[in-house]
């Protein structure tokens, strides 16, 4: 009897021990990945220049000796020297060059400084030139027509099934439906904007307009169920009063439910639009691929999104792509933790 | 009276919130017919027999108009090796974190970690996906080393592994909503009888939530499949008939990027063959979320 208890409590710690091992396992990992990119990612913020006055424009970036104008005192260095001085990595460098880099640095003429560039360029073929801005304005573009779209979409859905759907066969179908396209692979709705928006209606290919709309076919689900959790919410007493006081329904739900309800579908509104911000495949479908240099100016116009950029700097084999790509990948967490964090705080702000 | 709505607005609103209602029947009945449709123009092109038993990949026309190697069987056990690989990793080390954080950590250490694993369920793909291959992928490599194996470089191993990390988080939610929701009289009973926790976990708790966490399996399995940008930027093109995990193979998500990324004309067999993979991947899918969501519905028992 006793030695059967002790089996059975030796059982039990171990058995606990392998949960928390296994959630310690899988944070280290997670920790692991977001480490990795903050290592390799940093470096992108900064960016390596040489003096004007050393004359070695063997160093400098081509493009920019190419503009350069007689006050430029300091002058980006070309992607292989950032590397080297950034990271030790000799790449194509000769031993040479090498050497003349660390005499450079003795005297003072290369220096690392604040890669604003990497803010306020758009995309460039050259590493060292390279930036979001582009991305992020067509990301901000296609986030826009997604919210447009999908929020009144999404919103009056989850109000129909929720207050004013009969219970009948066509509303369970209706349901059955969102709560399978919630779970559909997103690359299948970038089939489905291929198709539909591009060549049934004709709209313009790489556009913020059709990224916006295949994202938004892709978060209608997600903003519908959210929205039907915070509707349900609602305490019934708080209808059936404002009704009891006179209220048509429709003043009943825009003067009480809806405003009651707010906190509870923002938060869902702005994760779906998290996970539209960082989703890469339906988008690749369309077309929005390309390469692209500009950034756009209206929903028309040939865009990129910030996620398509990374995965076009992932794929160059070009050095300097490696730490633009983790570079990018770190604005990209952190767009969305501030996305997230918004949410949480509503969340808590208004919790009852 | 005037600052009542009239009658007819009220109806008006009420018959936008159901048009708004229908658009969700649009969009799957848009899926179904833009996928099938486009399928149908490619089996009318390339016949169904040599895609779903043929065992070469290799899409190409040949001059003579002739639509040769489009034997999508590599692409299926690549993607269930893949898959496979994933839900080793996750479904053991997601149910246990599942079970810790509903039965044995304190509140206000679930309250912590409950959020963070939903945020980290959140992190983009994408990100995985360039973890796995310039980071993971030499890692494997030179551990293979060690043991003297060879290890291709975009190995089903590779992109399992990190597939299996980003599903953890989700299938870890999913499980703990299963096992936290169960009502407390069940564990009360099982201890009272003088079961540890542990058997109170293994013997009660989890035949008690298993429709759930059997929901929980097939959404994740459902999402592992559906799975892209890891596998694009992991998994090869290359389209092995292997079952190796350390070799490479290609899933049907990397091979409907790598069709549509290309021209985009639309007559052509290999562009539409990202629509019949694609139909493929949509009735698989869909067999697995409407199982997750309606069929375990039946076996699941009212406690409380």
């Amino acid at each position: 009897m006793r030695t059967t208890l002790k089996k059975r409590h030796r059982r039990e710690t171990l058995f606990r021990y392998l949960g928390l091992f296994s959630l310690l396992l899988a944070l280290t990992f997670l920790g692991g990945i977001f480490a990795n990119i903050v290592y390799k990612g940093y470096p992108a913020f900064f960016r390596t220049e040489i003096a004007a006055s050393s004359g070695r424009s063997d160093l400098f970036n081509a493009h920019s000796i190419y503009h350069k104008n007689e006050d430029l005192e300091w002058i980006t260095a070309s992607s292989d020297v950032d590397m080297y001085y950034k990271n030790g990595q000799a790449g194509k460098l000769s031993t040479q060059k090498i050497q003349d880099i660390q005499i450079l640095k003795k005297q003072g003429q290369i220096r690392l400084v604040l890669n604003t560039a990497f803010f306020t360029h758009s995309d460039s073929r050259e590493p060292e030139l390279a930036g979001i801005w582009g991305g992020l304005v067509g990301s901000l573009f296609t986030l826009a027509v997604t919210f447009l779209t999908a929020f009144p979409l999404g919103v009056g859905t989850a109000i129909y099934l929720e207050e004013f759907a009969p219970k009948n066969r066509f509303t369970h179908w209706i349901e059955a439906n969102i709560n399978n396209l919630a779970a559909v692979p997103s690359i299948l709705f970038g089939l489905l904007g291929l198709v539909f928006f591009i060549h049934f209606m004709g709209l313009p290919r790489p556009s913020a307009l059709v990224g916006g709309l295949t994202l938004a076919l892709m978060s209608l689900p997600v903003i519908v169920v959210s929205t039907r959790a915070a509707l349900s919410t609602v305490p019934s007493t708080l209808k059936e009063a404002a009704l009891g006081l006179g209220a048509t329904p429709l003043q009943v739900l825009f003067h009480h439910v809806v405003p009651t309800a707010l906190p509870g579908i923002m938060t869902g509104v702005i994760l779906s639009l998290a996970r539209a911000l960082g989703e890469t495949a339906p988008l690749l479908m369309i077309g929005m691929v390309a390469f692209i240099g500009t950034s756009p100016s209206s929903i028309l116009d040939p865009a990129t999104v910030l996620p398509v950029q990374i995965f076009n700097w992932s794929r160059s084999p070009e050095m300097g792509c490696v730490e633009n790509t983790s570079g990018a990948i770190l604005v990209l967490l952190m767009v969305l933790a501030f996305l997230n964090g918004c949410a949480v705080l509503i969340r808590k702000r208004f919790e009852t | 009276m005037k600052h009542l709505y009239p009658i007819t607005l009220e109806r008006t609103i009420k018959f936008f919130f159901f048009l708004c209602a229908l658009s969700a029947v649009i969009i799957t009945v848009g899926i179904v017919a833009s996928l099938l449709g486009e399928a149908l123009r490619f089996f009318s092109q390339v016949s169904a027999i040599d895609f779903f038993f043929g065992l070469t990949w290799a899409p190409h026309v040949l001059p003579s108009g002739e639509a040769v190697g489009f034997g999508a069987i590599p692409l299926f056990t690549g993607t269930a090796l893949i898959t496979l690989v994933a839900m080793l990793i996750a479904v053991p080390s997601g149910g246990m974190i599942a079970i810790y954080l509903s039965e044995y950590a304190s509140p206000t250490m679930r309250q912590i970690l409950k959020p963070l694993l939903e945020t980290l369920a959140g992190i983009p793909t994408l990100v995985y996906g360039f973890f796995a291959a310039t980071t993971f992928a030499p890692f494997l490599q030179s551990v293979a080393g060690i043991f003297s194996l060879s290890i291709a470089s975009e190995s089903a191993l590779n992109a399992g592994i990190v597939m299996g990390i980003m599903i953890l988080p989700y299938m870890s939610t999913l499980s703990e909503d299963a096992l936290h929701s169960l009502p407390a009289n069940l564990r009360e009973g099982s201890m009272g009888l003088g079961a540890t926790p542990s058997e109170t976990i293994m013997k009660v708790l989890l035949p008690a939530a298993f429709p759930s966490l059997m929901a929980a399996f097939l959404l994740s399995l459902s999402r592992a499949i559906g799975e892209t940008m890891i596998v694009v930027m992991a998994a090869g093109l290359a389209a092995n008939l292997s079952f190796n995990p350390l070799q490479a193979v290609t899933t049907v998500t990397v091979q409907i990027v790598s069709l549509l990324t290309g021209d985009q004309e639309f007559d052509n067999a290999k562009t539409l063959a990202a629509f019949g993979l694609g139909f493929v991947l949509f009735i698989i899918t869909l067999f697995l979320n409407i199982l997750a969501l309606y069929g375990v519905k039946r076996y699941q028992r009212i406690y409380g």
